[in-house]
């Protein structure tokens, strides 16, 4: 499988060279022939990427410990399931993971981008961008590396690995990642031949699942650290979590301020920096993750991987902005916008996003200045982080808020308070009774306001666009259905407004009102947990395979329910660790979550348990924001123009609010 | 004052804002990040926040109604004392990588958080 897998990736090089070169010259002597070449090499680049990945798997499936890899990451004992995970669970796997989705993005391409003169321009970025990844392959970490003297069973996948969550969590983040490859080509081939592209509508469609898959990417590794971790949290504000979180920040805003340029051409160079960005921080991100800088400098200089990335990511900065500033001629400002107006609402968020990106990525990259600069090794804590980012939510909440109901070029304001004195008063009242029931601190009570007058505009913009087709004699669910249908991209942002609504409450709740407390009980003792009393029954040792799990039982009594909770204790007897199952019991007002942290011989035995309201908002908040992008994502049935088919008929604007 | 002179003025002073709280946030959330030691040979440091990466010695883990009040760290030259009474995280033993943040309260550190390191990454036990 090695030579297999060896000469796939020497192939996929080999191509992607020749690729490059023919298109190159196609471009240059205006070949149609040569520019068909290229985009065949992008696919047969694809093919051998495909056939690495699927050497790899073998390789895992049949156990081949002479493959360095395979030795490290996989056992005997492990479960098919994460044999495959194992497939990304280390170094060269994940770029190997890069690679076969960049393979994936390279055929869409080549077979959905219709012929165009971007067309032969936005291969060549994709096949530059495989070249790269197949050379740092082969290079610098490669999967099929021989080990010399093979363990006999393997030394077996981190056992953190080992949960379904961490199993979709890096394909779902590698789909949206490697996804901003295609806006990016699309940006630079427009950047390359100047007026006459129409970037914006190709690179909006591409964006959208993009978008999508970085979110679910966010949710699922959110899922990861609260279901396996066992400290109860969700977000650390880690390095590898903030690599994830920026180009999920300027896509966003690159969503927003695309609205603006397709209305009226202006934020151009803005906009396409936007998609430049998403792309470089998605390497970035995989450059921290994969290059070991972020434990030290020192370790930096130890992977080679880490100067590859490096030297890739400095010239794609460099040569963005060279393009950028060629093209600047062509930026116009909004030259005729009233302050309070659609664009300028659309600008300040855009700005807000930006500057968020700007702190996550000081807070990230600080320590690694710091170490540079005066050799003191410094760490930035979470404090950090929520400093900054709760003033910007805060300002990003009364956009959301507003926004929406602001026109192009010029809004009346009295008009405007027309429009939000009714979600204004229900925000008002939300904090009034926030604070009847105890609320006292004035920043969350802030964030109740503003949070509900948000979601009163964002429901109130579903009930005016469906009562206007119900005036014209339809019912509510059919006419609240046909506009969502017909205006996909505007009601399925507003979706993932409400989404992200849902998700504040469930984020504001669940850090502000956590109960946790840490006991050490005997069989038969009790502990109170907030509302509920706690039962330590007892414990009792369940076999697995490569596993000795130890299963405390808990019982958890609130006067009207009963809940049984079960954290386990996992020795791994392969590489000797011991993890912990946490026992989470969710409902909708909270989360019962309790870890076994210890256990003494007497059978006494120490848990965490803590008692978190709004996790359940929390992830369904997510689901509501990713189905909103989903819906935006889908295009539009093609139609028949609206004029062609009813004569005479109001045309009315639709999409793309 | 024109409209879009307005708007540039407003953002500059949310950007201007929002840099004075990062600036601000990074200079009390910043921790030094060190060995045993280093640490001994940093006495500038002996107020300070900081964060030590070390072994848990073996055979240095005291404990008190089964729960970990106290043990010690180590990097092969230099040891310290470590009190702690909260969570611990689920890898935490004797003999294994930790990282231990807090303040010297005498010759101990009063540790605020312990984390354990893995290979490429770590992880948080959670805040007090």
């Amino acid at each position: 499988m090695s030579t297999l897998g060896s000469f796939a990736l020497l192939a996929a090089l080999v191509v992607a060279a020749y690729g490059l070169v023919a298109g190159l010259a196609g471009l240059r002597r205006r070949d149609d022939a040569l520019l068909e070449s290229s985009r065949r090499a992008l696919v047969a680049w694809a093919a051998f990427a495909a056939l690495a990945s699927a050497a790899l798997l073998a390789a895992l499936l049949t156990r081949d410990f002479s493959i360095r890899y395979v030795a490290e990451t996989s056992s005997r004992d492990l479960p098919l399931l994460y044999t495959v995970t194992a497939f990304w669970g280390g170094h060269a796997g994940s770029l190997l993971l890069w690679a076969l989705v960049l393979g994936l993005y390279g055929v869409a391409a080549a077979t959905r981008l219709r012929p165009s003169a971007d067309a032969p321009l936005v291969f060549l970025v994709l096949l530059v961008t495989a070249a790269f990844f197949t050379l740092t392959l082969v290079l610098g970490s490669n999967p099929f590396a021989s080990e010399r003297i093979p363990p006999p069973d393997g030394r077996g996948l981190n056992p953190l690995l080992r949960n379904p969550w961490m199993a979709v969590h890096p394909p779902a983040l590698y789909l949206g990642f490697v996804g901003t490859t295609v806006p990016f080509a699309l940006v630079v081939a427009s950047l390359v031949r100047g007026p006459g592209s129409r970037w914006l509508e190709a690179t909006r469609a591409w964006m959208r699942p993009v978008w999508c898959f970085l979110t679910l990417g966010l949710l699922f590794g959110a899922k990861w650290s609260y279901v396996v971790l066992g400290w109860g949290g969700y977000w650390a504000w880690d390095p590898v979590e903030n690599a994830a979180l920026m180009p999920w920040l300027t896509s966003t805003a690159f969503l927003h301020s695309a609205q603006v340029h397709g209305y009226d051409g202006s934020l151009g160079g803005w906009t396409r920096a936007l998609v430049l960005l998403t792309f470089l921080l998605a390497i970035l991100g995989t450059f921290l993750t994969r290059s070991g800088v972020l434990s030290s400098v020192h370790a930096f200089a130890h992977s080679t991987v880490g100067v590859y990335f490096l030297a890739f990511l400095t010239v794609a900065s460099l040569a963005s902005c060279a393009l950028l500033l060629r093209s600047r001629r062509e930026a116009r400002p909004a030259a005729d916008s009233a302050l309070l107006s659609r664009e300028v609402a659309f600008l300040v968020n855009n700005v807000l996003f930006v500057v968020a990106v700007a702190a996550v990525l000081f807070g990230t990259l600080f320590p690694l200045l710091a170490e540079a600069v005066t050799g003191d090794r410094i760490n930035v804590g979470p404090p950090y982080f929520n400093q900054v980012m709760v003033p910007i939510v805060l300002l990003l909440l009364l956009l959301m808020a507003v926004g929406p109901l602001l026109s192009w070029r010029r809004t009346d304001p009295l008009v405007l308070s027309r429009r939000l004195a009714l979600p204004a008063a229900a925000g008002v009242l939300s904090a009034l009774a926030a604070a009847a029931a105890g609320l006292r601190r004035p920043l969350p009570l802030l964030l109740v306001a503003l949070g509900v007058l948000a979601a009163a505009t964002t429901v109130g913009e579903f009930v005016r666009g469906a009562g206007l087709r119900r005036n014209r004699g339809q019912a509510w669910p059919g006419a609240l259905l046909q506009l969502v249908g017909r205006g996909r991209t505007r009601y399925g942002g507003y979706l993932v407004h409400l989404g992200v609504l849902i998700m504040l409450a469930g984020i504001a709740a669940s850090s502000a009102f956590t109960t946790r407390v840490q006991v050490t009980v005997a069989p038969g003792e009790r502990f109170r947990l907030g509302r509920y009393e706690v039962r330590y029954d007892g414990v009792r040792a369940v076999g697995g395979p490569g596993l000795l799990i130890t299963e405390a039982r808990l019982t958890a009594a609130d006067g009207r329910t009963r809940v049984a909770l079960r954290p386990r204790h996992l020795l791994h007897t392969v590489s000797d660790q011991i993890t912990a199952e946490v026992a989470i019991r969710s409902s909708w007002r909270d989360d019962l979550y309790v870890v076994l942290i210890g256990l003494a011989a007497d059978r006494r035995a120490t848990f965490r348990a803590l008692l978190t309201p709004g996790m359940a908002w929390l992830w369904t908040g997510a689901l509501v924001a990713l189905a909103g992008g989903v819906l935006a994502a889908t295009p539009a049935r093609r139609r028949v123009p609206a004029r062609q088919a009813m004569p005479g008929a109001a045309v009315v604007p639709e999409g793309g609010g | 004052m024109t409209a879009s002179r307005r708007l540039v003025a407003g953002l500059a002073l949310i950007v201007l804002a929002i840099a004075v709280v990062a600036y601000s946030g990074i200079r009390s959330a910043a921790v030094y990040y060190l060995t045993p030691t280093e640490f001994a040979g940093r006495p500038d440091l002996r107020h300070a926040q900081v964060r030590l990466a070390g072994r848990v010695e073996l055979g240095s883990v005291r404990r008190r109604d089964g729960r970990i009040e106290a043990f010690t760290i180590g990097d092969g030259a230099t040891t310290i004392e470590v009190r702690y009474d909260g969570p611990l995280p689920d890898l935490f033993a004797e003999g294994r990588e930790v990282l231990v943040e807090g303040r010297l309260d005498g010759t101990v550190l009063a540790a605020s958080r312990v984390m354990t390191t893995h290979p490429t990454e770590y992880r948080e036990a959670p805040p007090r």
